[in-house]
């Protein structure tokens, strides 16, 4: 027979139904002659039913599928579509909860630009060796001679377009007015069209420096993710013409290298579209882009 | 509460049986809600949705304490449902898994508010003070009352008892399905729903008497 130190212990086992059938009897059987434990037991039984009684007013509304329905639909669509939604997803809590402050978030933004700025850098100083300039002449000679876009950029001559990002970024101070001795001459921005061949977002981002302005950290996300693959683009022409004068071991190690990164590459893109909530998934991507860059640079200069 | 709960029993041991079907020539008609949603049928879906919508946001509800909230994280929930179909390995279980889901959506937005006070605080003297107004509450202010009451209390459980209570006393789930659904140890689950019983009743004690 269960004594009642027992069947105190086994009595919310027994009220959840927990309990294999012998223990179950035993205390059932124990409760038939026990008046304390009895009591015991129905306080409990009184507390489930007040429980029971708890309504919360909480509804299913009709809004609540359709939200469900809306967001499965650009799932369903998939493709870039549906990445840019989950980055966007992802951004948006990043600018509103309290883990990660207006600043923090800032700062994230710009080291991503700080190093888009570098691989623009990169890219501009490769700008000379390339002669491509000639067939879209007309091209920039229109879009300089228009009033609206407005560059606003630095120097007439090297790396025009990359210093234009952190004036986009939150937080900096914007250009407000182009200047003569800011605004980017048609040369330059011809240069650049050309050189980066088939970007042309980073164009338009280039050219108008007051949409940069007023992009959302999204946008800017994307446009950095954009300048590098035109960067890697540039370099991958470069690597191409000088493989055949590298050593095949050395290019064997380098394509090595490029393969890993490119799965990183790959992984950390799945990440950002999978778990919008990982704070540090866009950061991730960034510097994977960016790991590549320096390595197709060190190939394209293993000859020198 | 209890008869929600048989009901999604029964829905479990349907798509379960209807699972086991598959095995005769493969008919669409013969498939199971959750196996046309993995294939994408949108309505097989809202089907799911349908069955499993008020339980995960009551749910969800204990968890956050706030409706508009629950109404966000239940939207979630079932997306992130929808997006990982495909990883349910028992179609039986789906209602477990989905559980699951909404209990780390709960969690996560828990953690990332945590600096705006997500608990809902319930000192001892309130209760004092409502125990000391109301020595005999009016019937017609008794059930909201308590409604409050139990709100507050389960508000000032921590995350982990909270989980646990909710997902026994008002989703009526076995201990082994709590373990599956928070990932606890069975212990852990058992020591959990005893304490947090003890500080709900704690709670909710002036209340129990009058109720009856």
């Amino acid at each position: 027979m269960m004594n009642c130190q027992e069947c105190e212990k086994f009595l919310e086992e027994y009220l959840d139904g927990e309990l294999d059938a012998r223990a179950g009897s035993h205390v059932a059987s124990h409760l038939a002659a026990c008046e304390s434990c009895a009591n015991a037991y129905d306080a409990l039984v009184s507390e489930a039913s007040l429980y029971a009684s708890y309504e919360r007013g909480v509804e299913v509304s009709p809004r609540l599928w359709d939200g469900v329905e809306a967001r499965i639909r650009v799932e369903r669509t998939g493709g870039e579509v549906g990445l840019l939604q989950r980055v966007s997803a992802w951004l948006a809590p990043l600018l509103t909860v309290p883990r990660f402050s207006p600043a923090l978030t800032a700062a994230l933004l710009l080291v991503a630009i700080a190093l888009t700025v570098g691989v623009m850098k990169l890219a501009g100083s490769r700008e000379k060796s390339h002669d491509e300039i000639a067939r879209t002449d007309e091209l920039n000679v229109k879009r300089s001679a228009s009033p609206a876009p407005a560059t606003t950029q630095h120097s007439e001559t090297s790396t025009p377009a990359p210093t234009e990002t952190p004036a986009s970024a939150p937080g900096a101070t914007p250009v407000s007015k182009p200047s003569p001795e800011n605004r980017k001459s048609p040369g330059s921005e011809r240069k650049r069209v050309n050189e980066l061949g088939g970007g042309a977002q980073v164009l338009t981002a280039s050219n108008t420096t007051q949409t940069t302005r007023e992009q959302t950290p999204e946008q800017l996300v994307r446009e950095a993710e954009q300048r590098y693959l035109a960067a890697i683009q540039i370099l991958q022409r470069d690597v191409a013409t000088k493989r055949t004068k590298l050593d095949p071991q050395t290019v064997a190690r380098f394509d090595q290298s490029l393969a890993a990164i490119d799965r990183s590459i790959a992984e950390t893109r799945r990440t950002v579209a999978e778990h919008a909530s990982d704070p540090v998934a866009v950061q991730y991507m960034l510097s994977a882009y960016a790991k590549k860059v320096e390595v197709l640079r060190e190939m394209a200069h293993a000859d020198q | 509460m209890m008869m929600e709960r048989l009901a999604m029993e029964t829905f479990d041991a349907t798509t379960a049986s209807q699972s086991g079907a598959l095995d005769h020539p493969p008919m669409t008609t013969a498939l199971t809600p959750i196996a046309r949603a993995r294939a994408g049928d949108a309505d097989a879906f809202r089907q799911l949705f349908e069955r499993y919508s008020r339980p995960v946001i009551s749910f969800v509800f204990d968890m956050v304490g706030d409706r508009a909230l629950a109404e966000d994280l239940t939207q979630e929930t079932f997306v992130r449902a929808f997006r990982h179909l495909g990883a349910l390995r028992e179609e039986a279980k789906f209602s477990t898994w989905l559980f699951s889901i909404a209990k780390n959506v709960a969690r996560e937005h828990l953690r990332s508010a945590e600096r705006r006070a997500s608990k809902v605080e319930l000192d001892d003297e309130s209760v004092l003070e409502l125990q000391d107004e109301r020595a005999t509450p009016a019937v017609e202010l008794l059930d909201k009352e308590l409604n409050s009451v139990v709100r507050r209390a389960l508000g000032a459980l921590d995350e982990d008892k909270r989980t646990v209570f909710a997902l026994k006393v008002f989703q009526q789930r076995s201990y082994e399905e709590i373990a599956e659904i928070t990932g606890f140890s069975l212990p852990k689950v058992k020591t959990d729903l005893h304490r947090a019983r003890a500080e709900m009743r704690r709670r909710v004690s002036p209340y129990l008497g009058v109720k009856q």
